[in-house]
């Protein structure tokens, strides 16, 4: 976008979890991940919207809990607002935390005087029995005050209006520039607290009664029932994951082999070289429908479901769970919430490792996230458990038994990752335990069809364009490689044939082992180099669901020993190349970022070799 | 009775006003943003499966403080 044609620029600001992604993307149209847990906007996203044709730009300032520079975002957003670069903030409170947001809405004017103030959340509020007096508020704070209901779009109209009007000096802010002098952070924030209980005093009438824990928490963090309720939920979840798979990823398959044998005809009828035929569509197209038809299926199950748990709000709870056991290896709670985000992709999670206050707990969340196994391996998992250890073809066992070895090797990577976590904090990442606190917000019905629709979408799009960025570059390489010969042997063939010892001694081959360098841009194509290099040597197939895949294995001398070794070097081995150079971001360190890979690499070996060993011992 | 506790004393289900707030540096401040502040008043609200930490209430949110932490927060608690 043109920076010229930018009339107005328009800072969204708030405490966390107050629904301030939702407002940017009811004012934007844009659709930024939402979730109902604190710091899920961890870096500024900015979009564009218009009112009376006028264009305004939005940027989403990270929720803070307050403006003195204690973390990353706070100082972002307190740079934002000092260096005077929006011509008028948007503050987004939870009308249900008026008083506690007030605080914050205070300290923001002290910074910025032209500001709306955005009342979210109203209608929940008021069906609590709350009511706040809008006009007094806004007479009070000396700003204009709008009621909304982001998710019901409600309010929203008048919102960009409002922001227009105070951008064009139509409707006139008066707020009271008061500096009361305080010696430190706490007389302020005392004083700050004592002006927002005044103003709530004047403003708010409340009818309920006092809050008290819900049912649903008293249930899902009991001493008896949380842990196993915990396990049980992502029980179903695996579980829905591994009945779903196989049949869209059967469809997928036969699909693309339909397209397949028209672009032959295509490509024959066109007369194209023999090169280009094999390089486009034996190697780029049949990686292409590989990744896409294994890959996808999982994850457009998975992940929508996970989405709709992450907009319940029971996330925080699964960290309010389990702090215990963190804060005994050295960890911090909130590093099950960068896990979390680990699953979906780990870049993504080590960049939420802002959540966490102290360097060295960030440090060690950073240098553990690895280990959950995120969206370009996680269908790594399924397949190789669907293929040899449980036939998911047989009906309702096998599916529960899928969803039993995938909560087993989530566990084990927990357990991983709990263990890393505390040899670090023994050795190389000492430091001092910090403190913790956080905020669990009220169960939300999470709208059902709305998070799957978009989520379904946002990982068919991820995994597309991961594959045709990455997926199709990959395939022919690949195919180059093994259709250019050296000396009467393929360039695949000999540098298979140079890692297969050290393949077969960790219970590998070759094959696998190029694979997981090969996959060093993307996990995602792991497999599908595998397949390109097994398949070159043999007859082609097309995939048509997991028992294609399972006999071309095993027809490459793969036993379920293989398949073992190949999960955990799945989980344990270095990450993807756009993880490294986030955590090279994130630490700032070269150091930081070897070891990040260097840790599960060689803990992964050992394990592989371990297993290799002890099983042919066994034979 | 009134007396001064500490909040990691509190007994869940009971309420108490905040006196003073004595934790680490960086928390400390963290604490007070989250509205943990003197004059606040709070209640125990949650047990976490492990007995630590406990969920609050204050100022109608739900904060976790680790009892390592929350001993350093000092309460006025009032009963019989």
């Amino acid at each position: 976008m043109n920076e010229t044609q930018i009339d107005y620029r328009v800072a969204l600001a708030g405490n966390p979890n107050v629904g301030k992604s939702t407002i940017f993307n009811a004012l934007t149209g844009l659709h930024q991940h939402t979730g109902n847990w604190t710091g899920k906007t961890v870096s500024l996203a900015t979009g564009f919207f218009s009112a009376d044709n006028r264009r305004i730009e939005l940027t989403d300032l990270p929720g803070t809990y307050s403006m003195t520079a204690f973390s990353e975002e706070e100082n972002v957003t307190r740079l934002f607002l000092e260096s005077a670069q929006a011509d008028c903030a948007v503050i987004v409170i939870d009308s249900n935390v008026i008083e506690r947001n007030l605080s914050y809405v205070l300290e923001v004017l002290s910074l910025q005087s032209k500001a709306v103030l955005c009342l979210n959340m109203s209608d929940e509020a008021e069906k609590k029995g709350m009511h706040i007096n809008a006009e007094k508020l806004s007479a009070m704070l000396g700003i204009p005050v709008i009621k909304t209901c982001a998710v019901k779009k409600t309010g929203v109209k008048e919102l960009k209006k409002m922001i227009l009007s105070v951008c064009d000096g139509t409707r006139v802010c008066m707020t009271e520039q008061k500096h009361e002098i305080a010696s430190n952070h706490g007389a302020a924030a005392y004083l700050l607290s004592q002006r927002s209980k005044a103003i709530c005093e004047a403003c708010v009438t409340c009818s309920s009664p006092k809050k008290n824990a819900g049912r649903l928490d008293k249930i899902l963090t009991s001493k008896l029932t949380g842990i196993p309720l915990m396990l049980l939920l992502f029980l179903l979840l695996f579980w829905l994951t591994a009945v779903g798979a196989n049949y869209p990823s059967e469809w997928l398959g036969m699909l693309f082999g339909k397209v397949k044998e028209w672009l032959s005809l295509l490509f024959e009828w066109m007369n194209a070289p023999a090169f280009l035929t094999g390089l486009l569509i034996d190697g780029v197209y049949t990686t292409l429908s590989w990744v896409v038809s294994v890959m996808l299926p999982p994850m457009a199950i998975f992940f929508p479901l996970f989405a709709l748990l992450e907009d319940s709000g029971y996330l925080p709870r699964i960290a309010f769970n389990l702090d215990a056991v963190f804060a005994r290896c050295g960890a911090h709670g909130k590093q099950s919430l960068t896990m979390a985000m680990g699953l979906g992709c780990n870049a993504c999670g080590v960049t939420g490792c802002r959540i966490i206050e102290s360097p060295q707990e960030r440090t060690i969340a950073i240098l553990t996230n690895n280990m959950m196994p995120c969206n370009g391996r996680f269908p790594i998992l399924i397949a190789m458990i669907l293929m040899f250890f449980a036939h998911a073809s047989f009906g309702l066992a096998a599916s529960v038994q899928a969803a039993l070895l995938m909560v087993l090797l989530l566990m084990l990577s927990v357990l991983l990752t709990l263990g890393m976590s505390k040899l670090l904090s023994l050795t190389i990442v000492r430091g001092a335990p910090s403190g913790f606190a956080l905020e669990l917000p009220p169960y939300r019905k999470p709208q059902v069809l709305k998070t799957i629709g978009r989520s379904l979408l946002d990982r068919a799009l991820f995994v597309l364009g991961r594959a045709v960025i990455v997926a199709a570059p990959a395939g022919a390489v690949i195919w180059l490689c093994a259709n250019i010969d050296i000396g009467g042997q393929s360039v695949l063939k000999i540098c298979t044939d140079f890692f297969d010892p050290f393949g077969r001694f960790i219970g590998l081959d070759g094959v696998v082992v190029m694979a997981f360098l090969l996959g060093f841009p993307a996990n995602e194509t792991v497999i599908p180099i595998m397949l390109m290099a097994y398949l070159s040597s043999g007859v082609m197939t097309d995939y048509s669901g997991y028992g294609e895949l399972l006999s071309l294995l095993t027809s490459n001398g793969w036993t379920w020993v293989t398949a073992v070794c190949m999960c955990v070097m799945t989980v344990l081995h270095f990450p993807c190349s756009t993880t490294c150079l986030t955590i090279k971001k994130e630490t700032g360190s070269i150091k930081w970022t070897l070891l990040a890979a260097a840790i599960p690499t060689a803990l992964g070996i050992m394990l592989c070799a371990l297993i290799a060993a002890v099983s042919r011992f066994l034979a | 009775m009134d007396e001064i506790i500490r909040l990691s004393e509190l007994p869940t289900g009971c309420s108490a006003v905040v006196e003073e707030v004595n934790c680490a540096e960086y928390l400390r401040n963290r604490v007070l943003d989250m509205g943990i502040i003197r004059g606040a008043e709070l209640r125990a609200v949650l047990l976490s499966p492990f007995g630590d930490p406990v969920a609050y209430a204050v100022k109608n949110t739900m904060i976790a403080l680790r009892k390592r932490d929350s001993s350093e927060i000092f309460v006025r608690w009032r009963h019989e």
